[in-house]
Formats: structure tokens, sequence, C-alpha cells
């Protein structure tokens, strides 16, 4: 499996990566922002996107909505990993259509329960 | 993963972090400054707050708890700033700046491995004052947002969705979600999944092309290019979507932000690892000294000439690229004066309202480079200086209104590149340094007598103010001065082999010049011959050599002295100071004439050996400090040679030490 993580903070991007690691998922590529991401999903193949939501640039929100309306990218998993964990920005990353949101700080356990719930969502359909 | 692998993990994270932090703290300080002017920017606003709420994120993550508290509090501000529910003011950015001096003093306990909290609840109560000014959270725009998309979604929604979706009171009811909510919210993600993957069996198929990627990997070749061409296509369109997607503004900004992103892509390194590569590429210069001398001396011999021809070549390509590589190391560690320099309007806008004095500040070329080792050893000196010129330097309003002078007090910060050395200038517009005041202090303070006041010149009176004890605000005040005075600014810019001089004419200016050395470890060297023994002068500090006549020595005041053109030139004979013998012939000496800034000293040498790239070490523990000597180096034949330290040589001579020599 190929991740993307995605996020402005070099630390943050870390602490996801290791959390990954941890997991046995060694194959992750980082983009600083949304608008990198795209460049990155653009020129090669993944198969999960993990997002901070504020970021310069493009934001995850908005790189998730660019995302869902590419049509070779669309189905792509997001996970959401933000300190925005306002009900009201729950439901925007929901209309956004990621497929989990994860509020910061979270501890590797719920990262990888996250993760693990879209790729047994996707398996099932 | 092992234990061992596990710690280094979370230690690099840690390091991540401070590295990652202090940079932060370092443009949320600068844009806080300049949002007093440009209070309308809202790319800053959006800037800073990006910057707090990173803070919050990374630092809760380590455990921070303190510093992710009032982080988060800053940001809340922030964010009615940048949705204009409120107005920038004085007041805001002043106890954002308060924040950030939170932020850094709590960093800085991090870094020492103390976690205890501060109590910082007095700033915590002025921002809630401030945010309870603003409006309420949940405003107009962001309704108006959350409208325009419900129309866009989808109407294929089903129940748990549809339910979040449409529950106001899930939404708006404060607090933490109960587990019945946290169950609705995660089918109604779920029902985002099987929404996503429903036309997976139809359509477009994702899952399957991954699936069977690994088979196809083989075909793989051809098919690389096409696809490359394709992500071409995709990647334009996807562009032009998401350009579609935003607003100009933001297309605008997306645009530029990637032209700078070709501008200079940068990756952090580790600061250990340049370090070793500067060390390795020192031990390089030696080995290419070493091979130089050794072909050369080769080609003396005269043998082989067709072998020596070669070898010469070679030898010169070797020298050529270890020059280059030395260079492109060096350069890694260079950087931008604005580093320095950034923290300068801060300290101008506290220093302002502590003297109650109305002060600009200048910063000019922040762009010029310099070694990160140096910058950080100056941050001190600079914010000593930066507090003198406001203090002493800058006059009151009504003073420089009286002299006809603009109301406004000016400070410059100046940098730029001058061959080998970088020279940093602190000028203010006040009232220049009165020479009859500074002479009657050091009088005063005994580091004088009246004799010698009356043969000092002016640039001589000047540097009496970094003598030690000349300095006499002693009081401790809160921005910068721990009651330390300007022989402390000097013994730290002599440290990094740099020199501090002063220009200023009275009622007008007074400037503090810097001149610093681009890098700390290889230096062009003079090498002499002081008896058997060769030592090397930096020569940076060499101004001339001169052949000379023992009978032209005279003598003023027990000390040897030359009469150099229209100057008088005070001697040290060298194998004197350095307790060496005698000098086996008198005539043919040379006198290699040092200084630092306009003092002079001439040293006598017996031979000039020549000028070659040393590499400065340290002189080990085992020797410590020795009076005279900066370091030492290994020549190309392989001998050890101590390095002459000019500014102390020169300090000695004009503080009548013993060492020096005397006639007796």
């Amino acid at each position: 499996m190929r991740f993307l993580v995605v996020d402005d903070s070099p630390t943050m991007r870390r602490i996801v990566i290791n959390a990954l690691k941890t997991f046995g998922i060694n194959d992750i590529v980082e983009a600083e922002d949304g608008q990198d991401a795209l460049a990155k999903l653009n020129s090669s193949k993944f198969e999960f996107v993990i997002t901070d939501w504020n970021m310069p640039v493009m934001t995850g929100l908005e790189l998730t909505k660019a995302i869902r309306s590419t049509d070779s990218i669309k189905h792509l998993p997001i996970l959401m990993v933000t300190t925005r964990g306002l009900k009201e920005d729950i439901v925007e990353a929901l209309k956004a259509k990621v497929n989990n949101y994860v509020v910061k700080p979270f501890t590797p356990q719920v990262l990888k329960e996250k993760i693990d719930a879209i790729l047994k969502a996707i398996q099932g359909s | 993963m092992t234990n061992f692998e596990q710690d280094k993990e979370i230690q690099e994270l840690f390091d991540s972090f401070l590295i990652e932090t202090e940079e932060l703290l370092d443009s949320i300080s600068s844009d806080l400054m300049v949002l007093e002017s440009n209070a309308e920017d809202i790319e800053l606003l959006n800037r800073l707050f990006r910057s707090f709420h990173t803070i919050k994120g990374t630092s809760s993550f380590m455990g921070v708890d303190s510093m992710a508290s009032i982080t988060h509090q800053a940001e809340d501000v922030l964010n009615k700033l940048r949705r204009s529910e409120l107005k920038v003011n004085l007041n805001i950015i002043d106890v954002l700046l308060e924040v950030h001096d939170w932020l850094k003093l709590l960093l800085d306990r991090v870094k020492a491995r103390n976690f205890e909290p501060v109590d910082y609840s007095k700033t915590l109560e002025a921002l809630a004052k401030i945010d309870k000014r603003g409006g309420e959270p949940d405003d107009e725009p962001q309704k108006a947002k959350e409208d325009e998309q419900t129309n866009d979604s989808p109407k294929t929604q089903e129940s748990a969705l549809e339910a979040v979706l449409s529950d106001p009171d899930l939404v708006k009811k404060p607090g933490d979600f109960t587990q019945a909510e946290i169950d609705l919210i995660d089918d109604a993600f779920l029902e985002v999944n099987r929404q996503l993957y429903l036309d997976v069996i139809i359509g477009t198929n994702y899952v399957k092309d991954n699936i069977s990627e690994a088979t196809e990997k083989i075909a793989l070749h051809k098919k690389d290019e096409e696809s490359e061409k394709d992500a071409d296509e995709k990647a334009s369109k996807a562009i032009s979507k998401s350009k579609t997607a935003t607003s100009p503004m933001q297309a605008l900004e997306s645009v530029k932000a990637k032209e700078q992103k070709t501008g200079s892509e940068t990756i952090r390194v580790d600061i250990n690892r340049v370090e070793a590569l500067m060390n390795l590429s020192g031990e390089l210069v030696l080995g290419r000294n070493r091979i130089s001398q050794i072909s050369e001396s080769i080609a003396l011999e005269g043998k082989e000439k067709e072998l020596t021809r070669e070898l010469l070549e070679a030898t010169a390509q070797i020298d050529f690229v270890t020059s280059e590589i030395q260079t492109a190391v060096m350069r890694m560690r260079m950087v931008p004066v604005a580093k320095l320099y950034q923290k300068a309007p801060r300290m101008i806008r506290d220093l302002s309202k502590e003297f109650n004095k109305k002060i600009n500040l200048v910063v000019k070329g922040e762009e010029t480079e310099i070694d990160r080792g140096i910058i950080d050893e100056l941050n001190n000196p600079l914010v000593h200086l930066l507090r003198n010129s406001c203090d002493h330097g800058i006059e009151s309003t009504e003073e420089r209104l009286s002299k006809g002078k603009p109301a406004d007090g000016t400070v410059t910060l100046d940098a730029e590149q001058e061959g080998n050395a970088i020279v940093l200038r602190i000028t203010d517009d006040g009232k220049g340094l009165d020479t009859e005041k500074i002479l009657d202090k050091a009088i005063q303070r005994e580091l004088i007598t009246q004799e010698q006041a009356a043969q000092m010149s002016k640039r001589e009176i000047f540097q009496l103010i970094f003598q030690p004890g000349f300095s006499t605000s002693a009081v401790v005040t809160n921005v910068s001065g721990r009651g330390v005075g300007m022989d402390v600014v000097k013994t730290n810019i002599q440290n990094l082999k740099g020199i501090i001089d002063i220009e200023s004419e009275e009622g007008k200016f007074t400037t503090f010049i810097i001149k610093l050395p681009l890098t700390l470890a290889i230096i062009q060297g003079l090498l002499v011959r002081v008896g058997t023994n060769a030592f090397a002068v930096p020569l940076s500090s060499v101004i001339e050599v001169v052949a000379f006549d023992e009978s032209k020595i005279y003598s003023i005041n027990h000390k040897e002295v030359i009469r150099l053109r229209e100057d008088i030139l005070p001697l040290v004979r060298m194998n004197k100071f350095l307790n060496l013998k005698e000098f086996v012939k008198k005539n043919n000496q040379y006198i290699v004439v040092v200084g630092i800034g306009l003092m002079r000293v001439g040293l006598i040498v017996e031979e000039l050996l020549g000028q070659q790239e040393i590499v400065i070490k340290s002189l080990g523990d085992y020797l410590g400090t020795v009076k005279g000597l900066a370091g030492s180096t290994i020549l190309g034949d392989g001998k050890v040679v101590m390095i002459i330290d000019v500014p102390e040589l020169v300090e000695l001579c004009f503080s009548n030490s013993d060492l020096i020599n005397f006639v007796s």
C-alpha cells in the first residue's frame, strides 16, 4: 500500500509516518500542502491519503474536494487528521466526502482503527 | 521495532518539534510586528493563524499541554481576526506577543526537559477579554457556506448521513459527543464510504486497478511513458479544475506559491551531519596541501619529467575540486542575516516603549549570508548593541526637536559581504559619542591615566567603552541588559574571530561596525618562521609586511617602536614573546604589520614562508587557552604549526602587559 501523508508541519508528518511504520506501512510519500499533494497524486499512484485540514496554499478540505472531482482518483481513500474537533467541522468534512476523520492528538491505535475501517469499507463494496 | 530504534525516533521527533516550533515562533514574532501596520492583510492573518494552529497540534502531541492550551486561546482570537469578527488593535498585538513570549519560555523549558507548567493566567484572561468582544462563533458567512454545500451534496443520501447532516442539535450542541452520536457519525462516514465505492463494480474501477497493478508491472516500460503523458494531462486538468473550484484570489496565490517553490527547494538536514561534512572537507584541505607539497618537491627533483607533469596536473585538479567542495560545504552552513535581524523589530518596539522614545528601524542587506554558527553567537551582542543605541544613542523627542532633528529616531541595521568578511553595522542617528565624557569616565575609573588620555586618538578613545569596568548602567533591565557591559559584546565578537569598531560624530550618529570572517573553520594564513619554529598569522589581520633594519628601532615609554611612513608602530619581538631563542642573523628580518581596527602592531619575525589555507584546530583541553595563540593547524608536510591570536596580541601590546617585551 502506498500512502500519501499531507501536512504542512514536518513534525506532524513525522508523527503520522512513525505511527504508519509501526503498522508495517513503509511505502509513504510526504506532501506539504494540498497542491503539492495533488501534484504527487497526478504523477504517481497512491492507495491512501492522510491529510491535515489547515494548510497554506490549499487546505485538506479543498484537496478532498479536488480529489473527489477528479475521475482518475476520485475513489482514493482519504483520512482527515486535524485539530478541528468541532462538530460543524466534522460535518463539513463529511460533506466533502472524506472517508473518515481523526481529531488530534490521537493515539496510533485510533489511527489504525480508522484506517482499517476505511479499508474494510472499500473491500466490502 | 526495537526499543532502541523507537527511542531514536522519539528523540528525532522531539528535535524536529523543537526546531519547527522555534521557526514558527520566529515567524509569529515578525508577522505580529508587520501586522501592526498591515491590519487588513488577510494572508498575514492566515499565516499567523496557521502558525499557532500548528504549534497547538504538535505540542498537544508532544504532551506539552501548557503550550497547547495557551496556543488554543490565541488561535481563537486569530480565527476571529481573519474572519473579520475582530479588528486588529495594539492591545491584541500586545497580548499575542505576550503569548509568543510565553511559548518561547515554555519551549526553552521543554528543551531543558522541564515540563512544569508556568502561570500565564493573566495572559489567558487578557485573551479571554479580547475573545468576548468578538462575535459568536457561529456567524453568518459560515452558515452561508454550509448552505451552499448542502445544495451540492448528492440526493442519494441514506439515513445516518442524512441524520448527521440534518440534525442541527447534533452540530450546535456544545460539549463532547455522546456514544450514540459517535456511533451515528461513524455510520455517517460508513455511508460516505459506501457511496464512494458503490460504483466501483460498475464504473471506473479504482480498487481493481490497484490489485491488478502489481501483475501488470512487468510489462511496464512503454506504458510508463504513456502514463506519464497521461499524468501530465491529468495534472493540467486537475489544476484547471482546482482553479475553478476556488476563488480567483486563491488561484492566483497558488500559482504564486508554485513559483516560489520552484525558486528554491530546501531539505532539512541535521546540523551534525553538515558539521561532520565540514570537518571532513577540512581534513580534505589538509590532505590536498600535503599532496601539493609532495608533488612540488618531486617536481623540484626533476626526475621522470612526464610522470611529474601528470602528477602536477592531477594535483591541480584535486586542488580545484577541493576548493569547490569546501565552498559548497561552507555555503550549506550559511543562513541569511535576516535570521539574526528578524528579532530586531520586536526589540525596537519594546525598547521604544521602555525609554518612551519614538524609534524607527531600518533593515538593509538581510539577504547577506553568514555562517550559522556565527549567527547564533551574534544574538546577544546584537541585543546589547540595539539596547545601547536606543538607550544612550537616540535622544528624547524634545531634545531631538530642539536640535532640529526629526522627532523619531532611527536605528539602522545593515549587512554586507566585503571580500572574505561579513560586515554588520548598527547605526543610530542619536547624539553620538562624546570623547571628553568617555575620557573623564575612563580616568575616573582608573582605566587610563591623564597622560595616556592626552595621547589617545579618537578611535582609541571609542575603544575604551569596550573595556571591562567602563559600562555604567549596572541596573538590570527587562529587555536585554543583565548588567553586562560592552566588554562582553567585544569578547563575544572576538571569540568569533571578529572585530568591533566604532564610528561616530557628535550630535549626529554612532555606528558599531562588526567585521566577521565568513566561516570559523578555514582561514588564509601567512606562515612565518621564528627561530626554528613556523607560525601562522591569519591573513585577514595582516596589513602589510616590511623588511627593516635593527638600527631603525627606537624606544618610547620603554617600548620598542619603528617609524613606518608617518606613523609610529609598536613592535613585538616574536621570539621573546614566545620564549624562543634570539634570532641567529640580525639582518634581513621582517616586520609583519597586523591590525585590529585602527590599532597596528608590528611582529618581528625571521623569515616569511608563504601563504596557505589553514584549518583551525583547537589546542585541546590539555593545553587550554594559551595567551597569544588561537589554535593550531597541520601543514602539508605533516608539521603542527601554532596560529597567532592577533586580537589578543594587539590587546596585550596596548595594555602594557608584561608578556610583551620591554627594553631594559
